[in-house]
């Protein structure tokens, strides 16, 4: 063997076959280090498997580039880029015509640009939705709650997690609100359009908060449905609360 | 023989599941004892918590443990580290170029946070005397080395003080109020003499308790002189044992004690209520429990919910450290066969009970 060739022959020690984290491949991939650069966790995509195998396969220029240009498109920032990817990194597998579809859904119900661009970035797994799943969902918020399509509208954009969850804690929590603690349609349909969080909250940190600010407090339902962020709070903070007024006679 | 060239695709790489019980990982590790000597260096010592009714001690426990990740986490990011590699470059002038390796220095991103995670996963913190659900008050904590220390505390048997709320007229299959209703009485022959008289029984015969429980000779000399400063008690497993006891508010139905007590659980200071209602030949419920002190710790040392981050609990820890040393140091001594002998110094010596009720219930026996 010549000097030369003996010079050619990289030794380094072999990359192992299989291990538990990303870091050994990190040095050795493009697309894992452009990922990084980006700002993708990658330590926390590592812990799905399935989902770190399909990372060192893709290649950059070819899949994620055109992926990264169409979130570019529909109004994601480059710094929001890193945490989208992070929560949603199945999108690298799904095919950028269906993600146009659904954009295209969405913007014929009349969803502007910008809403379509907070909607996808606090809810992350919107685009992986096929389109009939989020036609069934509007439809159930809207037969659910019967309000109407711009209130319905307005609440998704505010809550887009609503229509990535699942259902189940919804309904509960209707019935929970009508039969239980007794609030009528209206003052519900009023407290959801001020406040859509108490539609996912807890059905029994629910219970206990009301049961607190109505019988100890003795707040009556008129006055909760002005003011529902009640159920929004911890009720630590409003037993503390409570607490001190008490102690300085309602001072 | 000619080893194969690095891949350029990844076809025979794969990523295991793991779950990971490692509490810091290895590269964060390394970080840490360079980096993270700020933060984590000077996390090891005792503080005080104030724990909030309705709350397991587990989940303050757990809730402290996150505050301290985040605080030590939130350190700014190491400078991105170099890794030497020989690349493949042609040096040489002129006409005559040969192939050399040429170390260089190449940023790496393999110790990179994204690519690693947060330095720190897990810290060690120790409870010292627990408190239950109902309770509130000092919980004593301690952090990494300071929880030697909690074993040191255990070994001291130094007393602690509560504030006990109690409710005439009601009694309830757990003793509390929240309980299902068993029984309930009239309560208006109940003056504070009765009371007091009821409590002053109960503390002498505490009192004798305590000097059976100690194991000391009472006919030695310095025995005596402890007896007299009222500084006897047992210094392994007893049962529950009030040092002192009286009532500072009544106001019926509501009445309210101090108990100064040692190898309690909260338990039995509810059902202590309990018997302090038959006994009054009516009946009583606990409507609030309070551990103010847990031997050196008071109230004033607790920290608040709001200030459950690094910051505080640093400043607290260092606040702290100069008694817990010096308590340890007088309490378990350094000869452990003079420990009885051994002149504690607590600080409630001062305002514990009045030593007129001392000296009385010491005459007593």
């Amino acid at each position: 063997v010549s000097e030369e060739e003996a010079i050619q022959i990289i030794a380094d020690p072999p990359l192992p076959p299989d291990t538990y984290t990303l870091r050994d491949y990190v040095d050795h991939s493009e697309t894992l280090q452009k990922l990084v650069l980006l700002g993708v966790d990658l330590s926390k995509i590592e812990k799905h498997p399935d989902a770190a195998n399909l990372l060192l396969r893709l290649d950059f220029e070819k899949d994620i580039k055109q992926i990264l240009m169409f979130l570019k498109d529909l109004g994601i920032e480059d710094n929001q880029l890193g945490t989208y990817l992070t929560k949603n990194y199945a999108i690298f597998s799904e095919d950028l015509e269906n993600l146009k579809t659904r954009v295209a859904y969405l913007q014929s119900k009349n969803f502007s640009k910008a809403h379509i661009a907070q909607m996808v970035r606090n809810a992350p797994f919107l685009l992986s939705f096929s389109v009939e799943r989020l036609d069934n969902r509007l439809g159930f918020f809207q037969k659910e709650l019967e309000l109407s399509v711009k209130k319905t509208r307005d609440l998704v954009v505010r809550l887009p997690r609503l229509l990535t969850g699942s259902l189940e804690p919804v309904k509960e929590n209707m019935k929970v609100y009508r039969l239980e603690l007794g609030f009528k349609r209206n003052e519900i349909q009023h407290m959801i359009t001020k406040v859509p969080k108490m539609l996912t909250a807890n059905k029994r940190k629910l219970t206990e908060t009301f049961d607190y600010v109505h019988n100890v407090m003795s707040i009556p339902h008129h006055l909760i449905v002005r003011f529902p962020q009640v159920f929004n709070t911890r009720l630590f903070k409003v037993k503390e609360r409570h607490l001190f007024l008490t102690y300085l006679g309602r001072a | 023989m000619a080893a194969p060239m690095v891949p350029t695709t990844f076809g025979r790489g794969t990523v295991r599941h793991f779950r990971s019980g490692a509490a810091i990982s290895p590269a964060g590790a390394a970080r840490a004892s360079g980096m993270g000597s700020r933060g984590l260096a000077r996390l090891h010592g005792l503080f005080a918590v104030y724990k909030p009714p309705g709350l397991k001690w587990k989940h303050v426990r757990d809730t402290v443990e996150l505050q301290l990740l985040k605080g030590v986490n939130a350190g700014k990011a190491p400078a991105p580290e170099q890794r030497v590699r020989f690349l493949l470059g042609p040096v040489g002038d002129g006409e005559e170029k040969a192939l050399t390796l040429t170390a260089t220095s190449v940023p790496t991103l393999t110790n990179h946070p994204l690519v690693c995670g947060p330095a720190c996963t897990s810290l060690k913190i120790g409870v010292g005397h627990r408190l239950d659900a109902q309770a509130s008050g000092v919980l004593v904590l301690g952090v990494g080395h300071g929880r030697r220390l909690l074993t040191s505390m255990y070994n001291a048997h130094l007393t602690k003080d509560y504030t006990v709320r109690g409710l005439l007229g009601k009694a309830t299959d757990d003793f509390c109020d929240e309980g299902r209703l068993v029984e309930k009485s009239t309560y208006d022959h109940v003056t504070r003499e009765k009371l007091d008289r009821i409590l002053a029984l109960i503390q002498g015969s505490h009192q004798k308790a305590l000097v059976m429980y100690s194991s000391l000779d009472l006919q030695t000399q310095e025995a005596y002189e402890m007896a007299v400063r009222g500084l006897i008690r047992p210094m392994n497993k007893s049962p529950m044992l009030v040092t002192a006891i009286q009532c500072i508010h009544f106001a019926p139905p509501e009445f309210l004690i101090q108990v100064q007590c040692m190898h309690e659980t909260q338990k039995q200071l509810r059902r202590l209520v309990h018997e302090i209602g038959l006994e009054l030949k009516t009946t009583a419920v606990c409507s609030q429990v309070r551990r103010t002190r847990d031997g050196f710790f008071t109230l004033d040392d607790a920290l608040l919910r709001t200030h459950w981050d690094l910051h505080s609990i640093e400043d607290a820890i260092q606040a702290a450290a100069p008694r817990v040393a010096a308590e340890l140091e007088r309490s378990l001594g350094p000869g452990l066969g003079t420990q009885q002998l051994q002149d504690p110094g607590r600080p409630w010596d001062s305002r514990g009970p009045s030593s007129a009720l001392g000296l009385e219930s010491c005459a007593g026996h």
